[in-house]
């Protein structure tokens, strides 16, 4: 198993690599090996690992080399190399959120998650950068630096699951965990051109990860490529008793039900989200309706699709996840105030200014928004929009004003808890990463990725990596 | 654009502290500035629902 002339120049997808492996013409050890040192050059300038567990590392790839080669291979993820944004927990090994709060914290045990890939037998490089407990966005003034955008370091890789994106956009890691409150694994997915899924509430276990607001939270996969967040869902979904939220569906074969084509697909365009109150930049817009002309020559059927305003889920959205998790952490902020990054203290500390009422309202709008939207998508089996209003920003000049003037194109998703899956879209006329989104019905999780893998696997995106930085 | 109005100083004062928060001069300063967009979309948000409208029951999580 020494044979890795196939990954030169290039890092595999976890698809490529697992076949490779399988055969036996890819060692997990010399794969881990590239990818370390692939860390060691390359992050510095991506700030994306908070911590390298190259020791761990490479004695669980020497173990995985040892059972495959014995003939005791796991499955898709024995020997493949991944990161856990830092609110997962960890066994003894350090998770802080990115914030000074959790500086030192040592978990006594690992997350559900966590535990669930260890299992499958993935190799864990280590834990990756956040914006500070997954809200706010790039911090300064936390311990560690915020990461940047492998497409172009004076940008933002997005948030929170920042490390997440860039660390794979960058071939770092095959694959990675994210979390998406209100729109967490979407935006670091659409702003470094990587594939990321956020699943139907419920059908991933949020026990073992921090919390931030608990009725939004949603724990994913993200990875290069569809087909490879369809091999991590795989692993991680599945009902857990430890989480209250956890629900007991049937698991299908999320690879098994990706598509070729999308003859009678019926695709709902959310127009009025592109070109309604708060159009959305030209060149993603350009990009979104070129990717449906791209899914109408696959066989889709393509229509406007009668979704609530996207302002109408806005307040709602920020009521809720301000005061859930100003819930958990109240009695910090009450004693270490300034230990948070000014990220986190400027949005947070915003859920003082809300009543009892004011929650409760924003509990019933949400249940009518279910039931609205629950109206709008019948007919359609998936609905498209774009991820984010735009290409990356900047790292710095952050607007303390914007996020209150703009409605987020990704929370509806995690009000309404629908399985979202964001794809790359193309690249604007300067080279950075657009992206949209494939949202499906409640638990049809397998056909948002069935149609997101179509859809990519019909252009040529996924030929085109970051300049190595 | 602007901020919109902000709520009046004293409130957002009590509001701190009812939360039990403690604030720098300059910290409140800020939360005073956007205080104005929260209480925007709280008037937004409403509250004028039909009685029978219930709260989302996030935690019952069926298909």
């Amino acid at each position: 198993m020494n044979d890795t002339t196939t990954l030169v120049g290039r890092v595999p997808t976890i698809a490529e690599a697992s076949r490779l492996i399988e055969t036996k013409a890819l060692s997990p050890v010399e794969l881990t090996d590239l990818l370390l040192k692939r860390i060691e050059t390359i992050d510095p300038k991506l700030n994306s690992f908070l911590l390298v567990t190259e020791r761990l590392a490479r004695n669980t790839a020497k173990k995985a080399e040892a059972e495959i080669m014995a003939g005791r291979r796991k499955g898709p993820l024995h020997g493949i190399p991944i990161g856990l944004k830092d609110i997962y927990s960890t066994k003894g090994i350090r998770t802080t959120a990115h914030s000074k709060v959790l500086e030192d914290h040592v978990p006594k045990e690992d997350a559900t998650v966590t535990a669930k890939l260890a299992k499958a037998g993935t190799v864990l490089l280590g834990k990756l950068a956040t914006h500070e407990f997954a809200i706010g966005g790039p911090s300064f003034d936390t311990p560690w630096p915020p990461a940047r955008n492998p497409w172009d370091t004076e940008y933002s890789p997005g948030g929170s699951s920042s490390g997440s994106g860039a660390a794979i956009a960058a071939g770092l890691v095959l694959g990675a965990t994210g979390s998406d409150t209100g729109g967490s694994i979407r935006s670091p997915s659409t702003f470094c051109a990587v594939a990321g899924m956020k699943p139907s509430y419920g059908l991933v276990s949020r026990y073992g990860i921090l919390p931030l607001a608990f009725t939004l939270d949603h724990a994913g996969p993200m990875a290069w490529t569809v087909e490879d967040c369809a091999i991590l869902l795989q692993a991680m979904a599945g009902h857990d008793k430890k989480d209250a939220a956890s629900a007991k569906v049937k698991i299908p074969d999320y690879r098994a039900a990706l598509r070729q084509d999308l003859k009678g697909v019926r695709v709902g365009f959310i127009r009025h989200w592109h070109d309604g109150g708060y159009p959305i930049e030209p060149e993603l817009d350009k990009a979104v309706q070129e990717a449906l002309e791209t899914m109408r020559g696959l066989g889709a059927e393509i229509r406007d699709v009668p979704m609530p305003p996207l302002s109408d889920f806005a307040p709602a959205g920020r009521v809720i996840i301000l005061s859930e998790t100003f819930a958990v952490h109240a009695k910090t902020m009450q004693t270490r105030y300034n230990d948070y990054g000014e990220r986190f203290r400027s949005n947070v500390t915003l859920a003082a200014l809300f009543s009892a009422n004011d929650y409760v309202q924003a509990m019933r709008s949400r249940q009518q928004l279910i039931e609205r939207t629950k109206e709008a998508m019948a007919g359609f089996d998936v609905t498209v929009c774009a991820a984010a209003p735009g290409a990356p920003t900047k790292m710095v000049g952050f607007d303390r004003d914007g996020a209150f003037k703009r409605p987020s194109l990704t929370m509806p998703f995690n009000l309404t808890g629908l399985p979202a899956m964001t794809v790359c879209c193309g690249f604007t006329a300067s080279g950075l990463p657009l992206g949209m989104q494939v949202v499906g019905h409640p638990f049809a999780d397998a056909t948002a990725m069935g149609v997101a893998h179509a859809y990519e696997k019909a252009t040529a995106w996924r030929s085109k990596r970051p300049p190595e930085v | 654009m602007s901020a919109p109005e902000p709520m009046d100083r004293a409130e957002v004062e009590i509001c701190l502290k009812r939360a039990g928060l403690t604030l720098s001069s300059e910290q409140i300063d800020d939360i005073h500035r956007v205080s104005g967009y929260v209480r925007e979309y709280l008037a937004q948000l409403g509250s004028d629902r039909p009685m029978a409208v219930e709260p989302a029951l996030t935690f019952k999580v069926t298909p």
